[in-house]
């Protein structure tokens, strides 16, 4: 499970320090592809998790509370969302992105100090680390801290 | 580690590893294409995938309810 975050992360990585941009447009730009990134990554991750519920492995109040915390991941997507939408600047928008990683790291310690399953545990902290590792690797690569 | 541990982490990296390739595919066409989709467009397709998101989560929840779990 480790290895698959590793990877993950480094494939991440690797790929936002892949060229650099030459413009404040183009690095919006990168930074509203990341939250679409994000947004892919997590549907993938409900999905697993869903399947990992069916099969009996993650128990239900559990599954409930990993569901809810993707809601509201969602809707901290959509608001990250608007947010891009808005700013005018690459500063702007990293500060959008900044923001979002705060609430991430949050979700993930309700997650820590909620859930009784190990595996849901695991699961649910690899795939917020995921998320969060794409968003603070692209705010650091423009410019963000 | 067992079998059912196997069989879900084998789903895990199956899911995964894809990902990080688009991931990876995304972002080196963006660095390369002058032409990028507007900012609105790429946000656009976004929030379609956080709405999806939601809706799956208050569908899990609806079923718990249909089932007879309270949380």
């Amino acid at each position: 499970m480790k290895k698959a975050f590793s990877l993950l992360a480094l494939v991440a990585l690797g790929a936002i320090l892949t060229g650099c941009p030459s413009t404040s447009s183009t690095q919006r730009q990168q930074i509203a592809q990341a939250s679409q990134n994000v947004s892919i990554v997590l549907k993938g991750a409900q999905q697993a998790e869903i399947v990992s519920y069916q099969q009996h492995l993650i128990p239900i109040q559990d599954h409930l509370f990993i569901q809810h915390q993707f809601s509201s991941i969602g809707t901290l997507g959509q608001t990250t969302d608007t947010c891009i939408l808005n700013s005018t600047n690459t500063s702007g928008a990293v500060t959008c992105i900044n923001a979002a990683v705060v609430a991430v790291d949050q979700i993930n310690t309700n997650g820590g100090l909620y859930l009784k399953s190990d595996k849901a545990k695991q699961d649910f902290s690899m795939t917020i680390l995921s998320i969060r590792t794409i968003l603070a690797s692209i705010a650091q690569a423009l410019g963000g801290k | 580690m067992n079998s059912a541990e196997a069989l879900v982490l084998a789903q895990l990296l199956s899911q995964l590893l894809p990902f990080g390739i688009g991931i990876y595919n995304q972002i080196r066409e963006a660095n390369a294409d002058a032409n990028l989709k507007p900012i609105e467009d790429i946000l656009k397709l976004a929030d379609a995938n956080y709405q999806a998101i939601i809706d799956a989560a208050k569908a899990q929840e609806a079923q718990a309810q249909a089932d007879g779990v309270s949380q």
